[in-house]
C-alpha cells in the first residue's frame, strides 16, 4: 500500500509562485494497477517525483508500507522507477547502461540479463542507447526501473512512442506484475488508455484530487440515453412521460434515459408511431474525465 | 518476484556499505565511454607532443626534462577541470540524476562517490599527461637537470590535475548547465586569471586558483616578476589555495544538490 497523504508544493519563481500540488491524498493497492489521470500540467509527474524524493513536498508525504521513499534501505529493491525515458546517456550499451545502475543499486549483476531477455531488447544488449528509438529506450528504462525485483513500479507515461504492439505488450507485462502482487502506479494523459487495463484510477487536474475510484466505479458513471427521431415525436413523448420515463425533445430528436432502445421501439410499435431513427448514445470515459477537469485545465484552445 | 518487503528502515550503516557499489558503477560509466578513453590518450600525445616541440624549437635557452615534461600538465589540468564538470552536468543533461537518486537517495553520499571519482580521473589525465611529457623529452635527448625532483613535481603534477577535477566537479554541481559551466571554466582559466595576473598586484595573484595550480609544477619562467618571485607560495601553499577553491565549490555544490528539486 502507498499512502500520498496531504502532499502540497509550491513552485517559487523570483517574486512569483504557483500552488503545483494542492493538499493531494490518495491510497494506491497492492496488486492492483492504479492510473493516475489529468490533463497536461495536472501535476502528475511532479507528484511522482515528490514520491520519491526528487522534488521535495512543502507538507505531507508518501509512504511505502508506512515508510518514506528516504528511509528505505533499499530503494531500488522496493521501488522502480521510470518518470522519463531518456534517463541514459547515449554513448553506452543498453547492458553498459544497465550494469551501471544494477552496481548502484546493489544489485547483483545477473539480473541484467534477465531484464534484457523480460523487456525484448537482448538481440541490442551491446548498442549504444543513442541509437535508439523511443519505444526502445521506455523499453530500456523500464528494464532499468525491473532491475531490482522492486514490488512497486512508477511510470510516468511510459507508453509514449510505443508502437501498438509494445503498448500491448506494456500492458500485458505490467498486468502480470500487479497479479504477481506487485503495484503499478501509471500515468497518463488518457483515460481511454489506461481504462483498459488498470483497475483503479487516480483523476487530478490543477494538482487537486478530482477523484479516486476503481474502473468500475467510473464506468458506471457513464450516461446512456437513446436518441429517436420520429414524426410522431409529440405522441411518443406523451407516451414516454405517461410512463415515468425522462424523455426530452431536442431540435428534431427525442432524448430518453431510463429506457432501452428495444422498449421504445416496443412502445412505438404498439401504438402504430413510426420511427425513422433509433440509437444508444452513451458518454465515454475522456467525456467524464473532460467533465472532471473542465475547470482544472491548465492549457486549452481558444 | 517481489524480493523484499520495507521492514528496517535507512541508517548510515547501508549508506556506507552501498559505497562500493556507487564506486562501481562510476567505474562502469567512466571505461564506457569512448570520449574518456580519447581523453587520456589526448593527454598522452599532447604531453609528449608539447616536449618534442617545445624541445626541438627552442634553442636560445638550456631546458631540462625537470621542466619540460611538465609544462602540458597546465593543460591536464584545464582538461581535468573540464571532466570534472562533465562528470556531474553529464548526469543532469542525460537525465540519469534522477535514477541515481532514486536508487540511493542520500545526495551527500552520491557527491563523496563523484569526488572520489572524478578525483581519480583527475590523477589518471595527470599521469597520462606527465608520461607523454617524460617520453617526449626524453626522446628529444634533453638534459635531465635535477632528476631526484621529478618524483615530487609527478606528485604535485598529480596534485593539481586533481584538485582541478575536484574544482571542475564543484563548479559543475553548482552550475549544472554543461555548457555553460565549461565555457565559464575556460574562460577564467584562460582568460580572466591571465588578464588578473596582468592587472592585481602579486600579492594577490598567488591567491588565482589555475595560477596556484600551475605554481605547483614549480616552472620557473623569465617572465616572472621580481615581485611575483618575492610574493610566490611555496608549492604546499599553493596546493592550499587550490584545495581550499576546490573544497569551497565542493561543499557549495554538494548543499545545492541537497537542496534543489531534482528534474
Amino acid at each position: 500500500m502507498i499512502s500520498i497523504n496531504s502532499i502540497t508544493k509550491r513552485f517559487a519563481r523570483g517574486v512569483e509562485s504557483r500552488l503545483a500540488v494542492d493538499d493531494l491524498t490518495f491510497d494506491i493497492t497492492s496488486g492492483r494497477v492504479t492510473g493516475f489521470v489529468g490533463p497536461n500540467g495536472a501535476a502528475k509527474s511532479t507528484t511522482m517525483r515528490i514520491m520519491v524524493g526528487l522534488t521535495r513536498a512543502d507538507r505531507g508525504e508518501v509512504r511505502f508500507d508506512g515508510v518514506t521513499h528516504r528511509q528505505l534501505p533499499h530503494p531500488s529493491r522496493v521501488v522502480g522507477a521510470v518518470l522519463d525515458p531518456r534517463c541514459m546517456h547515449p554513448g553506452r550499451t543498453a547492458r553498459q547502461h544497465l550494469r551501471a545502475t544494477a552496481a548502484h543499486g546493489g544489485i547483483p549483476s545477473r539480473r541484467v540479463d534477465e531484464v534484457l531477455d523480460d523487456v525484448g531488447l537482448t538481440s541490442v544488449a551491446n548498442r549504444r542507447a543513442g541509437g535508439f528509438s523511443l519505444g526502445m529506450r521506455q523499453r530500456l528504462a523500464l528494464a532499468g526501473a525491473l532491475l531490482g525485483e522492486p514490488n512497486v513500479l512508477l511510470l510516468d507515461e511510459p507508453s509514449n512512442g510505443l508502437d501498438p504492439q509494445g503498448i500491448h505488450w506494456l500492458r500485458a507485462r505490467l498486468s502480470a506484475f500487479a497479479a504477481a502482487g506487485g503495484t503499478v502506479f501509471i500515468s497518463s494523459h488518457l483515460i481511454s488508455e489506461l481504462s483498459i487495463f488498470a483497475d483503479d484510477l487516480v483523476v487530478i487536474g490543477g494538482g487537486r484530487l478530482l477523484a479516486a475510484e476503481s474502473v468500475a466505479e467510473m464506468t458506471r458513471r457513464v450516461d446512456r440515453s437513446v436518441s429517436v427521431a420520429t414524426p410522431s415525436s409529440a405522441e411518443l413523448l406523451t407516451l414516454l412521460r405517461e410512463r415515468h420515463i425522462d424523455a426530452i425533445r431536442i431540435d428534431d430528436r427525442i432524448q430518453v434515459r431510463g429506457a432501452s432502445a428495444d422498449e421504445i421501439s416496443q412502445l412505438a410499435h404498439s401504438h402504430h408511431l413510426r420511427i425513422t431513427e433509433l440509437s444508444e448514445v452513451s458518454t465515454s470515459l475522456e467525456d467524464i474525465l473532460l467533465e472532471l477537469t473542465r475547470s482544472a485545465t491548465e492549457f486549452t484552445a481558444a | 518476484m517481489m524480493s523484499q518487503t520495507t521492514t528496517s528502515l535507512r541508517n548510515r550503516r547501508n549508506d556506507l556499505a552501498a559505497l562500493p557499489g556507487a564506486l562501481h558503477s562510476e567505474w562502469i560509466k567512466a571505461i564506457s565511454l569512448r570520449s574518456n578513453r580519447a581523453l587520456i590518450l589526448v593527454a598522452f600525445i599532447g604531453g609528449a607532443a608539447t616536449s618534442i616541440l617545445v624541445g626541438t624549437l627552442v634553442n636560445n635557452e638550456i631546458l631540462y626534462v625537470t621542466d619540460v615534461a611538465f609544462y602540458w600538465t597546465v593543460v591536464s589540468a584545464m582538461f581535468a577541470a573540464v571532466c570534472g564538470v562533465a562528470s556531474f552536468t553529464s548526469e543532469v543533461q542525460h537525465g540519469t540524476l534522477p535514477m541515481l537518486l532514486t536508487a540511493r537517495p542520500s545526495r551527500w553520499w552520491l557527491g563523496l562517490t563523484k569526488l572520489v571519482t572524478t578525483m581519480a580521473f583527475g590523477a589518471t589525465m595527470g599521469i597520462a599527461g606527465v608520461a607523454g611529457g617524460l617520453a617526449g623529452a626524453v626522446l628529444t635527448d634533453l638534459p635531465s637537470g635535477h632528476a631526484g625532483r621529478i618524483p615530487a613535481t609527478i606528485a604535485w603534477a598529480l596534485g593539481n590535475t586533481t584538485l582541478s577535477a575536484a574544482l571542475g566537479l564543484g563548479v559543475g554541481m553548482i552550475v549544472r548547465h554543461g555548457s555553460a559551466a565549461i565555457s565559464g571554466l575556460l574562460i577564467w582559466g584562460l582568460v580572466v586569471e591571465n588578464l588578473l595576473t596582468v592587472f592585481l598586484p602579486a600579492s594577490l595573484v598567488r591567491f588565482l586558483p589555475f595560477y596556484a595550480g600551475t605554481k605547483l609544477l614549480g616552472i620557473e619562467s623569465d617572465l616572472d616578476s621580481a615581485e611575483a618571485i618575492a610574493n610566490a607560495l611555496s608549492r604546499p601553499q599553493s596546493a592550499l589555495v587550490l584545495a581550499t577553491y576546490a573544497a569551497t565549490a565542493m561543499v557549495v555544490g554538494a548543499i545545492l544538490l541537497n537542496r534543489r528539486d531534482v528534474e
